[in-house]
């Protein structure tokens, strides 16, 4: 029995496999397993190599397992790719005649192989090559033992809009997998016994992909306004708010570059609503002139920002943390600025609702930083964890258009600008009766209009400059796990959240106590609190998804005396952390 | 509500120049339909022109060069009831601002943009613009440009704006008439008035103007568009001035938002859609 499976179904770009792969999910979840499904496709449409990996856990699971326990693979090609994935006991379903001999660069030790001609057996009895996928979901069906009644739900799920002619096809292609199965291994069943999943009940988790929950983060939180250019991986928010805005009166744009993109959602948030952009890398290298604007205008913004591999166009479908220094610095000029990092489905909603209050409290840019791993896979979450009442909508100094009180002005010019102890000043919105101001780039006066005046010139740069010290203090905190006295410390933030608690998990059982400092503002970086982190720590592992060690280099700034202790963990292939890679390195030099 | 629109601030643009007479004919224009100040926004963007909001009284919001019209964009989707009125130059809508400019007038986003249009870049002391002559020699062309110039208007006309005229600031009837009209134009109005640049722009004076000039016949049909194009492009060498083209089609603004106004929605109405998602993702 199996509480924690991994399947990798790979084939080619157009193969079906992701259809597949969800309809796996939805099996999984249904019996009460934790979900995570993980989308590495290359940036093209067809015929590329492609996979798809599906993780059921009845433990919480936000990332990938070390290895997997069986791989579809359509072509043989792919056993090729993925063998180095399989392991002791992996069961390999492939796409050959079952007289096809291997060689040895397709054969691992103690890996199962099942030979299956299933794009035959799809052209031939189903007159449809695209069903080979559900004949091999329906092997694993078999060999999971999955029930009928399981299977006409999912098949119902996924093709109800298709009409009853293809849901009858599904099932039939199912069943034609299943006795394939029996067939092959008649009489010697019990090799499966292992991989029969371990059944309860649904447990009515929401499964859903990163972007999803951003989206619905920012609806929740009173989005009203989107512009966005279409860009992996992030385009699912543009295609998700373009459904679901305009049908409680807002807007979602889809803009001809990334510039004009940010620069409406500014115009919009000028305008008096909570507005939002999103991209990834070279989008965002775009925005950052308008996002250096929002700090001089002091127009509330929300960003959210999909890391991918870069440089350039990079790896457009992969996964990184590379532009962490990137983005804190963002924009020319000085300015403060909020970068949020959830690492987790729940983090991914709040944090996102969390936004837009802090854009419109302090009245700066506020980014939501993820990368391609949390924002195009599905993980699940437990329902009750979402509760919109919860959520408070707090929009700090705006003054309600409607307002008549007796609000200063300077012969009908609002003080916009005002100078305030707390750098924040009351902000207007165009449609207010009590009078007109100025907004500008360049910098101003109290009334918003522009000035070169040296001593307006100070006071302005120290008014925007001291929102810093109320920003720190309303920011979320970083979280802490595992026994904070513990000599070792690990240091990280975002996607690295599921290989890390499986590895600190590994090392508990070994009576090895691993601390967590998780960052979820990582700017303002939290320098005070990695500081007191740092007590008493002999190591501590920073670990991160780039070459150069952007993070450690943050942390090493705040904590200069313990340089010698800081260990970089790292990772740029593009692929997310398998915990066996922290683990490893981490035992290498406790071990030293 | 302040006299005659007076502004925060006096202009400071150089004597003579031709963006006084734009700024004098918007005010009067502003007095004349009664436009409501704390109801209109004046984007400029960056240049000479740029300068121009804070020199009237209504909301002025100057942007980054060439952002104005995705700026205006925005207000107008977020509060339809916001007249909005671009103060924008030739660099900052045909250069930077170029993609902008196109895709603006694709989408007839209702708003007024009136291109002070000196064919030089005055602020940063006098290179060539995109509408620049061929041969034209400043600073940073001291062989003369190579490069052809833009048609604002020929532009204009082909990436959909639903109005389109061109000005002169040195013929204030018309000018006035044209503002008006563009003012009063429901959808994407493009005014490209020439507007002399007596320090950098040596060439394209106000004789030189005079002199080359011509107005297109103003009894047609503005409607028809292959006409505006006749118009526009076959010149016999002179500057063709007037309203081409104005045919009133649904607004951005009308088809995206089904005739709500996003700034009066309660912030929570869209919770109860979230927690239908969240429910259908539980399945």
């Amino acid at each position: 029995m199996k509480d924690d499976i991994q399947v990798r179904i790979a084939g080619v770009a157009g193969d079906g496999s992701f259809l597949t792969g969800d309809i796996l999910a939805s099996a999984l979840k249904k019996f009460g397993y934790y979900v995570v499904t993980i989308r590495d496709f290359p940036s093209n449409i067809r015929g590329l190599p492609s996979n798809y990996t599906v993780r059921g856990s009845l433990k919480p699971i936000f990332g990938r397992k070390d290895f997997d326990d069986f791989l579809i693979a359509f072509d043989p090609q792919s056993v090729k790719m993925h063998l180095k994935d399989l392991t002791e006991g992996s069961i390999c379903i492939c796409n050959v005649e079952e007289k096809t001999e291997f060689t040895d660069n397709f054969i691992k030790k103690g890996v199962h192989y099942i030979k299956v001609p299933l794009r035959d057996i799809a052209r031939k009895e189903f007159s449809l090559e695209l069903i080979k996928n559900m004949v091999a979901f329906g092997m694993l069906s078999e060999i999971f033992d999955f029930d009928d009644v399981l299977i006409n739900y999912v098949v119902l799920k996924h093709f109800k809009r298709k009409g009853e002619r293809v849901i009858e096809l599904n099932k039939k292609a199912i069943q034609r997998g299943r006795e394939l199965v029996r067939e092959k291994f008649k009489g010697n069943e019990s090799v499966f016994l292992d991989y029969r999943i371990i059944k309860s009940e649904d447990k009515r988790r929401i499964l859903a992909m990163g972007n999803e929950l951003v989206s619905m983060g920012a609806i929740a939180a009173g989005l009203r306004f989107l512009a966005a250019y279409p860009i992996t991986p992030a385009s699912e928010v543009l295609e998700f708010l373009s459904k679901e805005i305009p049908k409680f009166g807002g807007v979602a744009i889809q803009a001809e570059d990334e510039i004009a993109s940010i620069n409406m959602a500014l115009g919009a948030s000028y305008a008096g609503l909570r507005s939002m952009a999103s991209s990834s890398g070279p989008g965002i290298a775009l925005m950052t002139e308008a996002i250096s604007y929002a700090g001089m205008a002091e127009i509330p913004i929300v960003i959210y920002y999909a890391m991918r591999s870069g440089p350039a166009t990079g790896l457009p479908t992969k996964t990184s943390q590379e532009d962490i220094l990137f983005i804190i610095f963002a924009g020319h000029g000085e300015f403060p600025k909020i970068v949020l990092t959830p690492g987790t489905p729940e983090e991914m909603f709040y944090l996102t609702t969390e936004a837009f209050n802090l854009a419109e409290e302090f009245q700066v840019p506020v980014i939501i930083l993820t990368d391609q791993f949390l924002a195009q896979n599905r993980f699940t979450l437990d329902r009750d964890k979402i509760e919109l009442k919860k959520i408070e909508i707090k929009r700090g100094k705006l003054v309600k258009v409607e307002e008549n009180s007796n609000i200063p002005s300077k012969d009908g010019f609002l003080l916009r600008y005002k100078i305030e102890e707390d750098g924040i000043s009351n902000r207007f919105i165009p449609g207010i009766k009590l009078g007109v101001f100025g907004t500008t780039g360049l910098e101003h006066d109290e009334a918003g209009y522009d000035t070169e005046d040296e001593e307006v010139r100070i006071k302005m740069v120290e008014k925007r400059m001291r929102k810093i010290i109320y920003i720190k203090e309303k920011v979320p905190k970083p979280q802490i796990l595992g026994p904070k006295e513990s000599i070792y410390g690990i240091i990280s933030f975002g996607s690295t959240y599921g290989p890390i608690i499986e590895v600190i998990d590994r090392f508990k059982k070994k009576g090895i106590d691993l601390s967590f400092f998780r960052i979820l503002t990582l700017w303002p970086f939290p320098e005070e609190e990695i500081k007191r982190f740092a007590e008493g720590k002999e190591k501590i592992f920073v670990v991160e998804q780039n070459k150069s060690g952007q993070l450690q280099f943050l942390v090493e700034n705040a904590i200069p005396i313990c340089k010698n202790k800081i260990v970089g963990v790292r990772k740029y292939s593009g692929r997310t952390f398998r915990p066996i890679e922290i683990e490893e390195k981490i035992r290498e030099e406790i071990e030293k | 509500m302040k006299k005659n629109y007076e502004g925060y601030k006096k202009p400071t643009w150089c004597p003579g120049c031709g963006d006084f007479a734009i700024l004098s004919v918007l005010k009067k224009t502003f007095a004349k339909l009664k436009i409501d100040p704390t109801q209109t926004v004046v984007v400029s963007g960056i240049g000479c022109s740029g300068k121009s909001y804070a020199f009237i009284y209504s909301n002025g919001i100057n942007t980054l060069h060439g952002r104005v019209l995705p700026i205006a964009t925005g207000i107008k989707l977020a509060n339809p009831d916001l007249k909005v009125v671009v103060l924008s130059g030739d660099g900052d809508t045909l250069a930077i601002g170029g993609n902008h400019f196109i895709h603006t007038a694709r989408r007839n986003v209702d708003i007024t943009l009136i291109i002070m249009d000196n064919k030089i870049y005055g602020l940063t002391k006098g290179q060539f613009s995109p509408t620049s002559n061929q041969g034209f020699i400043t600073v940073s062309s001291p062989y003369g440009s190579k490069e052809f110039p833009v048609d604002p208007v020929v532009l204009a006309l082909t990436s959909g704006a639903s109005f389109v005229a061109r000005a002169f600031s040195g013929e204030v009837n018309s000018l006035t008439q044209i503002i008006e009209e563009g003012i009063k134009h429901k959808g994407f109005a493009v005014i490209d008035v020439l507007s002399p640049c007596v320090t950098f722009n040596k060439v394209n004076t106000y004789e030189w103007y005079r002199e080359n000039i011509e107005f297109i016949p103003e009894n047609r049909d503005l409607s028809n568009l292959k006409e505006a194009f006749t118009l526009a492009v076959y010149t016999n060498g002179k500057i063709p001035l007037g309203i081409f083209y104005k045919k009133e089609r649904p607004t951005y603004h009308e088809l995206m938002l089904d005739s709500k106004n996003p700034c009066r929605e309660d912030l929570l109405c869209g919770r109860d859609r979230v927690v239908e998602i969240i429910e259908k993702l539980c399945e």
